[in-house]
């Protein structure tokens, strides 16, 4: 790595904490603004006027708001996220435990979806305006437009109900006399994550698609890609050599777009699946009125975004010579 | 500028002012008009207009109309409700070509009178994200590289790193569900593409008019936002407000399945939900496609006219 | 023997069920390292007709009609001497004739590919931008070479990369960088070693000057030159500009509106112009040699060539025009011929000859060309 990509990604890691901060600080504004407090949901009528008292002592809730602040932002960062009040758990360990599940499925998707958008990009942009780009390129739209849980039903009623392959609930099943191999274990859980997988990726790839497609097009009319035709190279090495190489590169910086809605996608799909993951998670901590928890699902949820925009970046300087080695 | 007013004049100027646009515009619709995709996506677009204008005309019923009962105000028979929900039915009375809901409901007739919905919250979360973004994109590029682009540019930033859907959930769920809420939601987060799209289409945009214009002396700024920048971005606007649409339709059925949708209000997200609701998933497909497929429809429909429009408004393509 | 022999070449683009007529019936042929160039205003079909050579053109153009006979063949049709075999010659299925020469005109999509650079390099009208930004220089040209050699090994290959570079006045280091780091004369001298890398027969440079300020046009031009030299090249070069082709043409072809208006030798064509728009265009550039007090250009511009009308090409802006014009397009007549007063067509492709059917009376014709008054009238008249 060179000095400039040093530069420009020490710039990037920095942008991405103002970032964090200032989502940080638009979430404590969000949930200060909700009706009555941050504890009203813990309230039962039951309760005595010192017992409501004392509980706002705990929460912290008798400081001045700009202390609340503070505390807020400063716990948040050293990991310190509460204790979930329904759980009666501390939320950091619920974190911890559904995290590396959530990783997993949106990890997949994110490959899958990021494999297929940018090859079947490269060819549509490539024959872009001949009768196959027209049907493929409609097709495509068509999957993008379907609402990912209804889709996921599909899925689930003709492959679990119907023809019984696989499973359509939780990540892994765990029945007494299940013996924990490497080997079972991985057939275990590819039972269990191919449908929400399929689910998921079978909508996103189209949105990376929809940035390689223009960026390969853009490309073709490029000199550079002239010059590989008359070398006499081949229209496969031209296409995927010169061109896709080079049509990447936006894919790369674009392609945050796509990922936040993968991160949606996810929320979804995990629901549907019961995935016990984070996006399960929010959105119930969110209607049982589980305030820390569903703050520190969102929490992790702008970290997973702003880290995975930090990636991208990443990347780019890495696909794009210009910027590793400074324009000059 | 002449002073010479007589009025035939004025239509002369109005006429040379607005007959390139009109001949450009008419040039654009042929250009449309060859992308098939786009008219399949308009056909559709006018039909549900029409059902959402007219619903009546194409539904048998309304949604108040339960079967075997219709609008009377009496009781089903417990062999009448456990028949529910009944698949398709082609008798007199009891006529509902797509079956019926848990409740007795048609399906056809709730398709036809949650289309309005559909179209509401698309066209209006489009139509403010492109009212903040189209501005904001614009002024951004026009003062690029000052103060104000780089502000706008570091929020649109951050706004990048909010999640989208949890940032809806908790929005909604703390403000109330209700649509206008969900609309709003929807908005603050889809203008920033258009923001950022605009502001670089505004920078080339701007080069070129002050390079065209520099012989052409005096000028103004205001002139060449006007005169130059507006007319090509606009184009380009629509083409975002119909993907905004889409995208919107497609995040309100997301809320309605997470139980943030507005029960007050029918709508096809809502009505897949019920299928869950009553956990009818595996047994009566005639509930849970149509609506699930009048989504895709009508989001597809907005993608389909919004990526034919890009096509038409980018000059150096075909 | 000639190294090129291209006869009644006709080009067309497709556009909306309409053909653009780019280049109309050209003939004209290349001998072993000569120099020939292609003059012309921009939109003459000079870019065309080199990219067809090798079959380059805009996927909605093709060639109409035509031959292009190449004194080579592909690889998989040679013998060991590296001579069209004879079982090649004889049968009629492949499009290689008697003299060992192949009708590239007639090779489909992937036979073309083995000529390209192999046999005929083409460099792009803006060369600047023709080097991939992601790859490394060196790499560039070691993929041209292992593609059309592919026994040669990296390590080879990547040697003679350097050294080409290294000949064009490039520091062989800079194998290693990337585009980017180059200047644009830099960039422009790469991808004309890139372009020698497999010892092309045929070197295409399409306005290899173009864009370039005139120090580095300078040092293109002698770099062209010395390395026409040194490998024995053929090189067609095409531009619009006739002062470039003053310096480094053999033979010399004035095109307009997808004809060739006048071609020869260099120094007859140029000195001896005996075409209106050949005229023209020399009385609108300067010259390196005469000093020129004013510059007149032609009014008007060329034609769209959609659907060209019958007569000559350049009838709409020409001053000599008369009613003959109108009727077809000139012939090309001898010059030598015409100089006595003489009108007679003129086969042989590498003397003076010109389209034009005022030829029988070339002093009027150059006497008033050189007057301002003569071009300005026809503004007037149309
Ligand atoms: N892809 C294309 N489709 C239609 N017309 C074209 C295309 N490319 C070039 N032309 C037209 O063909 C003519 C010759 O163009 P070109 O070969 O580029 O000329 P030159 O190189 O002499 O400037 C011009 O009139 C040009 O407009
Ligand atoms: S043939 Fe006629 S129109 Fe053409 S160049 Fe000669 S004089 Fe001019
Ligand atoms: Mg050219």
């Amino acid at each position: 790595m060179t000095r400039i990509s040093a530069r420009y990604l020490g710039k990037r890691i920095v942008v991405s904490y103002i970032t964090l901060l200032v989502i940080m600080t638009l979430l404590f504004a969000l949930l200060r603004s909700m009706p009555g407090t941050f504890i009203s949901s813990m309230i039962t009528p039951e309760m005595q006027p010192e017992q409501i008292q004392r509980m706002r002592e705990v929460w912290g809730l008798n400081e001045p708001l700009w202390k609340q602040y503070v505390n807020f932002m400063v716990n948040y960062q050293t990991g310190e996220f509460g204790m979930s009040p329904t759980n009666r758990v501390p939320v950091w360990d619920i974190m911890i435990r559904r995290l590396p599940r959530t990783l997993i499925l949106f990890g997949a998707a994110f490959i899958v979806a990021y494999i297929v958008g940018p090859l079947v990009g490269m060819y549509l942009g490539w024959l872009r305006g001949s009768r196959k780009d027209k049907s493929i390129f409609a097709s495509s739209l068509v999957m993008y437009s379907m609402p990912a849980f209804w889709l996921a039903w599909l899925f689930i009623w003709l492959f679990n109900y119907e023809l019984g392959w696989l499973e359509s609930t939780y990540m892994y099943h765990q029945f007494p006399q299940f013996e924990w191999t490497v080997v079972s274990t991985i057939t275990n859980v590819l039972h269990h994550i191919t449908l929400p997988l399929i689910s998921l990726a079978f909508v996103n790839w189209v949105g990376v698609m929809l940035v390689m497609r223009p960026s390969m097009n853009n490309v073709t009319e490029e000199d550079y890609v002239f010059l590989a035709q008359a070398k006499g190279l081949s229209e496969r090495t031209v296409m995927i050599k010169h061109a896709a190489r080079n049509a990447l590169i936006p894919v790369a910086t674009q392609a945050i777009v796509g990922l936040a809605f993968l991160i949606d996608g996810s929320i979804i799909i995990e629901q549907v699946f019961s995935w016990p993951g984070i996006g399960q998670l929010i959105v119930n901590a969110v209607i049982s009125k589980d305030y820390p928890v569903a703050q520190a699902s969102f929490f992790i949820l702008a970290v997973l975004v702003v880290v995975m925009r930090l990636l991208t970046d990443v990347v780019y300087t890495y696909l794009d010579p210009r910027i590793k080695f400074g324009e000059g | 500028m002449s002073t010479q007013s007589e009025s035939g004049f004025e239509l002369d100027t109005l006429r040379e002012r607005w007959g390139p646009r009109i001949e450009r515009f008419k040039r654009g619709w042929d250009r449309y008009t060859t992308h098939k995709m786009g008219v399949a996506g308009l056909a559709i677009l006018v039909l549900f207009t029409l059902w959402a204008l007219f619903p009546d005309v194409f539904a048998p019923h309304t949604p108040e109309w339960k079967a075997y009962i219709g609008y009377e105000n009496t009781r089903m028979s417990p062999e009448e409700v456990n028949s529910l929900p009944h698949p398709p039915a082609f008798g007199d009375p009891f006529f509902a070509p797509l079956g019926t809901n848990a409740s007795g409901q048609g399906i056809y007739s709730m398709l036809v009178y949650a289309a309005g919905s559909a179209l509401y919250i698309g066209l209006a979360a489009g139509l403010l994200s492109s009212l903040v973004g189209v501005p904001l994109g614009l002024i951004s590029g026009f003062y690029g590289d000052t103060w104000i682009d780089e502000t706008i540019q570091r929020i649109v930033d951050v706004m990048y790193g909010l999640p989208f859907l949890p940032f809806l959930i908790v929005l909604v769920a703390i403000r109330g569900v209700n649509t206008t809420n969900i609309i709003l939601g929807i908005a603050v987060t889809s203008w920033l593409n258009n923001c950022i799209l605009i502001r670089g289409e505004t920078l080339s945009l701007k080069e070129r008019a002050y390079i065209e214009s520099a012989q052409v002396a005096g000028a103004s700024d205001t002139r060449i936002v006007f005169r130059h920048i507006l007319p090509n971005v606009l184009p380009l606007a629509f083409v975002f407000l119909a993907q905004d649409a889409a995208a919107a339709i497609l995040a309100q059925a997301s809320l309605a399945y997470l139980g943030l949708a507005d029960f007050t209000a029918n709508s096809w997200g809502l009505m897949i939900q019920n299928v869950q609701a009553h956990n009818y998933i595996y047994n009566a497909p005639w509930w849970l496609i149509p609506p699930g497929l009048a989504i895709t429809a009508i989001a597809a429909a907005f993608y389909f006219i919004g990526f034919s429009m890009e096509d038409v408004t980018n000059p150096q393509k075909e | 023997m000639s190294l090129l022999e291209v006869n009644d070449l006709s080009i067309q683009y497709e556009v909306d069920d309409d053909e653009v007529h780019a280049v109309d019936g050209v003939d004209f042929s290349i001998d072993r390292g000569e120099t020939y160039g292609f003059v012309g205003e921009s939109g003459c079909g000079k870019t065309t007709l080199g990219k067809s050579l090798v079959h380059l053109l805009d996927s909605n153009g093709f060639i109409a009609d035509g031959e292009i006979w190449f004194d080579g063949t592909l690889p998989q049709w040679e013998n060991d001497r590296g001579e069209p075999r004879r079982d090649v010659i004889e049968n009629d299925q492949y499009p290689v004739r008697e003299d060992g020469k192949t009708d590239l005109a007639q090779l489909d999509n992937e036979q073309i590919r083995d000529v390209r650079w192999r046999n005929i390099a083409l460099i792009p009208q803006s060369a600047m931008n023709a080097l991939n930004p992601v790859y490394k220089v060196g790499d560039q040209i070691v993929e041209a070479i292992r593609r059309h050699e592919p026994n040669t090994s990296v390590e080879e290959a990547d040697t003679r990369a350097r050294d080409l570079l290294e000949r064009v006045g490039i520091d062989p280091d800079r194998a290693d960088d990337y585009a980017h780091q180059f200047s644009g004369g830099m960039k422009q001298r790469a991808v004309i070693a890139m372009a020698m890398a497999c010892n092309p027969d045929i070197l295409i440079a399409d306005e290899p000057t173009t864009a370039l300020d005139v120090i580095i046009q300078d040092r293109i031009l002698d770099e062209l030159d010395e390395l026409q030299e040194e490998f024995n090249v053929s090189i067609l070069v095409i531009s619009h500009d006739i002062s470039v082709m003053a310096e480094i043409c053999d033979q010399l072809a004035v095109m307009y509106g997808g004809k060739i208006m006048e071609s020869g030798p260099k120094a007859e064509v140029f000195q001896e112009s005996a075409n209106p728009y050949t005229l023209g265009l020399k009385n609108s550039f300067p010259t390196v040699k005469q000093e020129q007090s004013e510059l007149v250009s032609i009014p008007g511009s060329p034609p769209t060539l959609l659907d060209p009308d019958p007569g000559c090409r350049f009838v709409d802006r020409c001053p000599f025009a008369v009613d003959e014009c109108e009727s077809s397009h000139p012939p090309m007549y001898d010059v030598a011929d015409a100089e006595g007063g003489r009108r007679v067509e003129g086969d042989d492709e590498k003397s003076h000859r010109s389209a034009c059917y005022r030829v029988d009376d070339l002093e009027t014709m150059r006497t008033e060309a050189s007057k301002e008054e003569t071009w300005q009238a026809i503004t007037q008249n149309h």
